[in-house]
């Protein structure tokens, strides 16, 4: 008991070097964020917005032009990070409850579940998606509609490590289609494109959008942190899970609500945005263990960072005059490779 | 314990569901909170300094009227038209958005090619300051990219939002067809966009008012009138011409782009639909709606006289591309390969038919020599490339 008891404070002093690490780094690519962007602004602008935004400037010292492009930067930036979160956040908790190292919003079908709820909503009237609140409880049910079926699949093919991603694939190239077939339609009746949802964009997201955004976050995140305990037993086994008196259904339950009350939200905002699930919580517990009391806070900086630094590969591409490219692109370039070392990995041990 | 059974403790999770949905709720309620007093201070300031603007900021129904106001204001009292900033008119988008304006804009952004087309035509391609990356007509547009005159604010579908703020436009026009999606984050970042229907018109009507609306902004109705009534000129001289000589009506097959791309085409609701119509002929795609996709085995059944394919490319590549519709493994075994009626756009003939603009007219005269040369004679084109010129 007393060793591992040692082993728990070593790894919680060094998950708080670890968060106080990563809180510098977020202000510091916060910073870094604001002077990347297409237009040419120079860092004495940017000390000038911030000079205003902190109150110790008055308006006269800057250009409204240039207040409006450091805004548009910083909504975005903002939003990538809390997308990053969301989708980090409910990763690490589909990896406990399924106790598979692959699993993934994306994989096992939660992202295209919301997509096709939303095209459908879009369907029946186009304002369903424009009312934020709307589109996010559509796409919360498309979500666990998808990692429902997925589960279902698994647990009749014989519930192997394997059988998960399969069933997940199955789901999700099903939904991916089926989300493809409807957005032809959408455009056929209202003309207009919803194909931005399917490889992702933090661009349009709006500051009003950011507000609803941190609100569903909270949630989430609390709602998260009150599961890492059970979690934690869940991933010793059903019987150990037992043996402390949590129900392992309940947990995994509960834990496929949070992951696709946080993914429908990042769907309806962003689009589909891939592999972030599947990166963050391996990096997280590779840092600080495997203790989701530790996991879950952590991988909120760490998802959020990784997702900032997506976006400012793409801004970076926008400046060499390329245009935007989807950040999904970006993700799944950085995620596809890291998908293939983990099943050789896998495969091997 | 087994695992077996499913007790489903509904009361939980609907709790909590409803918990996440008055979450919500509350988060959305709590933002209208906090944007509300904002707009009120803003008003009551309003209502404080300019007791007598309020006669003169209500909407009127035509700029005519309003400068009239404005003029009478003028002789009235002078400090008053100069906090008013009289120059203002107000005009309403495709999307019945009421757009204010200054009377003459200054510095306009087009994120269409065929909205750039419009403001060349119009005259007032000195004001335009930035342009999307299509933009190539007039050859002057061309020319002050280069010279750094006009700037490229990125492609016609993802136009670079930072780009088009870095220019300050006061006015920014925007296609429904590509920039639909842009809506909320144009008005968030404050700035004056006015959406025609551009990529999204269905008829030549749309294209006419999309004219006459950017003439309207930039204060050249005159001349938007008269651009219009020129296209409609050459438009119903074409159709005269064809309803005297009364010609049988061609089948005729439009495809975007090569058949490797998917043999893309334009169905009902489209302009190019109309503009088949027009030069007499039929579209065997216009049962379908919109831009689709069409199958081979309805290319057989309609048998098209005519396939007209438009290519981004080179010669060279039209020729592969009519060698490749022509070729037995292509299996179109219809009258227009049989008579080697096939004709490809390049360059600026792709564009001309390809875009909601001004040079709508020429379109139609091509498309006319092309379906029926027999009445307009061969077109002399360099970028149309026929089977017939080939063997």
């Amino acid at each position: 008991m007393s060793v591992v008891g040692r082993e728990y404070k070593r790894r919680l002093r060094f998950f708080y070097l670890t968060l106080l690490f990563s809180s510098i780094l977020f202000v510091f690519t916060l910073i870094i964020s604001l002077t990347i962007g297409s237009a040419g602004i120079g860092v004495e602008w940017i000390a000038r917005w911030l000079m205003f935004r902190l109150g110790f400037a008055n308006g006269n010292s800057i250009n409204a032009n240039i207040l409006a492009i450091v805004d548009l930067r910083l909504t975005r930036t903002l939003t990538a990070f809390i997308i990053g979160v969301m989708l980090g956040v409910s990763g690490v908790i589909l990896q406990a409850c399924s106790r598979n190292p692959l699993a993934d919003p994306f994989i096992l079908g939660l992202s295209s579940g919301a997509l096709t709820f939303l095209a459908i909503a879009m369907l029946i009237s186009p304002a369903l998606v424009y009312l934020r609140p709307i589109a996010i409880t559509i796409a919360f049910i498309g979500a666990l509609a998808g990692l429902t079926l997925t589960l279902m699949l698994f647990e009749a093919t014989g519930g192997t490590s394997t059988s998960l991603i399969l069933s997940g694939i199955a789901v999700s190239t099903m939904f991916g289609g089926l989300s493809l077939i409807l957005s032809y339609i959408v455009y056929a009746k209202y003309k207009t494109h919803i194909i931005i949802y399917t490889l992702g964009s933090v661009n349009l997201a709006t500051r009003s959008d950011l507000t609803v955004m941190v609100v569903v976050l909270s949630i989430g995140i609390i709602l998260a942190l009150l599961l890492s305990k059970p979690l934690n037993a869940l991933i010793y086994g059903d019987e150990y899970a037992q043996q402390l008196g949590y129900s392992p259904r309940k947990i995994i339950r509960y834990g496929s609500i949070i992951a696709s009350f946080l993914t429908g939200t990042a769907v309806a905002f962003t689009g589909i945005i891939g592999f972030i699930g599947l990166i963050v919580p391996h990096i997280t517990r590779f840092i600080v263990g495997h203790d989701h009391r530790l996991v879950i806070p952590a991988s909120i900086f760490i998802g959020g960072l990784i997702l900032c630094y997506a976006d400012l590969i793409v801004r970076l591409v926008a400046i060499t005059g390329f245009g935007e490219i989807p950040i999904g692109a970006i993700t799944s370039i950085l995620g596809g490779p890291f998908l293939a070392y983990l099943i050789v990995r896998n495969l091997k041990a | 314990m087994v695992r077996g059974k499913r007790g489903v403790s509904i009361n939980i999770v609907a709790v909590l569901i409803a918990a996440l949905v008055i979450g919500i709720v509350i988060g959305y309620g709590v933002l209208q909170l906090t944007v509300k007093p904002e707009t009120v201070t803003t008003t009551i300031t309003k209502s404080e300094t300019l007791t007598e603007s309020k006669i003169l900021t209500t909407p009127l129904p035509t700029t005519i009227t309003e400068t009239k106001t404005i003029t009478e204001l003028e002789t009235k009292t002078t400090t008053v038209t100069r906090t008013l900033k009289p120059e203002k008119k107000a005009l309403f988008d495709v999307l019945g958005r009421k757009i204010e304006l200054a009377k003459i804009p200054k510095r306009v952004v087009s994120l269409a090619p065929s909205i750039t087309e419009i403001l060349f035509a119009l005259g007032v391609g000195d004001r335009v300051v930035g342009v999307d990356s299509f933009s190539n007509y007039p050859p002057k547009v061309v020319e002050l990219v280069k010279e750094g005159k006009i700037k490229v604010v990125g492609g016609y579908w993802a136009p670079d939002l930072e780009k088009v703020v870095e220019l300050n436009p006061d006015l920014v026009i925007a296609d429904l067809g590509a920039h639909y999606k842009y809506l909320a984050k144009f008005e968030e970042l404050g700035l004056n966009v006015l959406f025609v229907k551009g990529g999204n018109a269905v008829n030549l009507i749309d294209i006419y008012n999309d004219i006459l609306l950017i003439g309207e902004a930039l204060n050249a109705t005159d001349k938007a009138y008269e651009i219009v009534t020129k296209i409609k000129e050459m438009i119903s001289s074409i159709s005269d011409k064809l309803a005297k000589v009364n010609v049988t009506q061609r089948k005729v097959l439009i495809l975007l782009g090569p058949p490797t791309y998917g043999l893309w085409t334009t169905g009902s609701g489209t302009f190019i639909d109309e503009l088949i119509r027009i030069c007499g002929g039929i579209n065997i795609a216009s049962k379908y709606h919109g831009w689709i996709q069409i199958s081979k085995e309805e290319i057989l059944v309609q048998n098209p006289d005519i396939i007209i394919v438009t290519v981004m490319g080179t010669k060279e590549d039209a020729v592969k591309v009519i060698e490749e519709i022509m070729s037995p493994e292509m299996g179109l075994d219809v009258n227009a390969v049989k008579n080697k009626e096939i004709y490809v756009l390049i360059g600026e003939a792709d564009d001309l038919l390809c875009r909601p603009g001004p040079r709508v007219a020429e379109a139609v005269k091509m498309l006319a020599s092309i379906i029926h040369p027999e009445v307009f004679g061969e077109v002399g084109r360099e970028d149309v490339v026929s089977a017939k010129q080939l063997s």
